[in-house]
């Protein structure tokens, strides 16, 4: 059991502080009306169970509102959740919201410094990265200028150039891939592919893509309403998927 | 296995969290003056001009100070004022203003309202820059003696980490608040216009009436900016008794807030 690196049992998320909830609960049971686990909601997640073991790509997919994103960020650990186990084993590293923290006044480097600070590189280890973010973003002189010039998709190579120069055990990827052009999409698919096959990365996706999805999962999971539906190998997950859709 | 982090802390967050906010001090420097011709020049022009101002203002009014010009007395007051109502209103925002980061990593909430009280704790060692340069020409110039400078140097880091801890304090309450309910906004300019009405700024500690001395020594910043007066102006050690009761109110205010801000940051990525 040792290779299980991501451990998700019983979890139940309500977004928000739960102090106000709890008292209403508390009251409900008190007046002999207890709350049924429905009037305690709205739940984004309900009761969910994941184990994801070293090496591997889990798909996560669903329609927008799903929960695919809060579970996500509970594994991040930027939120808790309401009720359940989580643990997780390694370095985590979240890509998702890929551009946190620039400033649209400073150039395209300074930004990298502030981004890698915030994805916890100390300044020695960025200063050796350096060159390869530079290279894998192909913004040539644009990046130093000030990235308020940028285009979105300039941006979102800024920010995903540094994303996958970060060392990691746990990458997880929040549908951050479809802002590039084409080509840049086959480099950022190419290159987790890499992290995944050379490092032993363990990838957990969301997306909508189904090309992303196969070309990058061996497994996957469909939520519907914060509950898992289904899981299974991309092909049967996206027919799934399209069946809760259409 | 380890627990998943929720804005914990252990000794590599601790580290993910200095390298974090020595990077948001800096984004803020950096970027503050990039568009602006004069860079942070501004950062000395403002004290000045508000100098000029007040030596205007004290002359027509003829205002009275103890010891040594107006403008002086009212600096020496001014400048820890402006740090800490700065860093008061700037920690309030400063989830918010940061929701991206938030959103992404578990660093302990405190780092955001702790780096625009850095920011505002490095605005006031520029400002007193000004204030020596002031107090270096009426001591040269016009032969008053103000600061001693053993003074200065034992009691203004002792006195500057007070009103950090102060700020910092309130600040964190602030955000704790303002992160859930935006009525902080709203409310924080005036209740420091009030707070600064009720702190011996402008005005001699000598004219509040005695009847309400005993309410008026409770506010924590008569005894920091009267103890910054001491020892910038009157070169004296500063009235220990109000300086115990400063001393007291940040410890309790730490006390209260904290927890309450460890409890409610967990939840901070929920609502921004």
């Amino acid at each position: 059991m040792n290779d299980v690196v991501v451990h998700v049992e019983g979890v139940w998320k309500r977004y928000g502080l739960p102090l106000v909830p709890a008292l209403r609960r508390q009251w409900r049971q008190w007046v002999g009306r207890p709350m049924s686990i429905d009037e305690q909601g709205p739940w984004a997640l309900r009761d969910i169970s994941v184990t994801v073991r070293r090496g591997d790509a889990l798909g996560i997919v669903g329609r927008n509102g799903a929960g695919k994103s809060t579970l996500l960020k509970i594994l991040a650990g930027v939120t808790p959740p309401n009720k359940g186990r989580v643990r997780v084993s390694g370095r985590l590293f979240p890509m998702i919201e890929l551009n946190a923290g620039i400033h649209p006044e400073l150039t395209g480097r300074e930004n990298t410094y502030l981004l890698g600070a915030i994805v916890g590189l100390r300044r020695r280890e960025l200063n050796a990265r350096m060159k390869a973010i530079e290279e894998f973003c192909e913004l040539g002189e644009w990046f130093d200028r000030p990235v308020r010039v940028y285009s979105s998709g300039m941006l979102a190579r800024l920010g995903f150039s540094v994303a996958v120069n970060v060392d990691t055990d746990i990458l997880l990827v929040d549908e951050v891939l479809a802002t590039g052009d084409i080509g840049f999409q086959k480099k950022c698919i190419d290159r987790i592919n890499e992290m995944i096959a050379r490092d032993g990365t363990t990838l957990l996706l969301v997306s909508h893509s189904p090309h992303e999805v196969e070309s990058l999962c061996r497994d996957g999971i469909l939520l519907d309403n914060g509950v898992p539906v289904f899981s299974g190998p991309p092909k049967e997950l996206l027919e799934q998927y399209a069946r809760t859709v259409y | 296995m380890r627990a998943i982090p929720s804005s914990a802390a252990g000794p590599r967050d601790l580290g993910r969290a200095t390298v974090l906010l020595s990077a948001l001090v800096s984004r803020e420097f950096k970027s503050r003056y990039r568009r602006s011709m004069l860079g942070p020049l501004w950062a000395v022009i403002q004290p000045l001009v508000y100098m000029l101002l007040f030596l205007f203002l004290g002359t027509v009014l003829k205002m009275a100070s103890p010891k040594g010009p107006y403008v002086v007395y009212l600096f020496c007051a001014l400048m820890p004022w402006t740090f800490f109502a700065n860093a008061v209103t700037r920690c309030a925002s400063s989830l918010i203003s940061n929701a991206s980061i938030v959103k992404k990593i578990a660093v302990p909430r405190e780092v955001f309202p702790l780096s625009v009280v850095i920011v505002s704790l490095l605005d006031f060692l520029i400002s007193l820059v000004v204030l020596f340069g002031l107090l270096a020409y009426y001591q040269i110039a016009q032969g008053i003696p103000l600061a001693s400078p053993w003074a200065c140097a034992f009691w203004l880091p002792i006195l500057t980490l007070l009103t950090f801890m102060l700020a910092s304090g309130i600040g964190l309450a602030l955000a704790a608040f303002g992160t859930y309910r935006y009525d902080v906004f709203f409310a924080v300019p005036l209740l420091l216009q009030a707070w600064m009405f009720a702190t011996p700024i402008f005005y001699l500690v000598d004219g509040v009436p005695m009847g309400l001395r005993s309410w008026y020594s409770l506010n924590p910043m008569v005894g920091i900016v009267e103890a910054y007066r001491s020892v910038l102006m009157y070169g004296q050690s500063p009235d220990l008794s109000l300086l115990a009761v400063a001393v007291i109110v940040t410890i309790v205010i730490w006390a209260l807030v904290w927890p309450v801000f460890r409890y409610v940051s967990q939840y901070f990525a929920d609502v921004l």
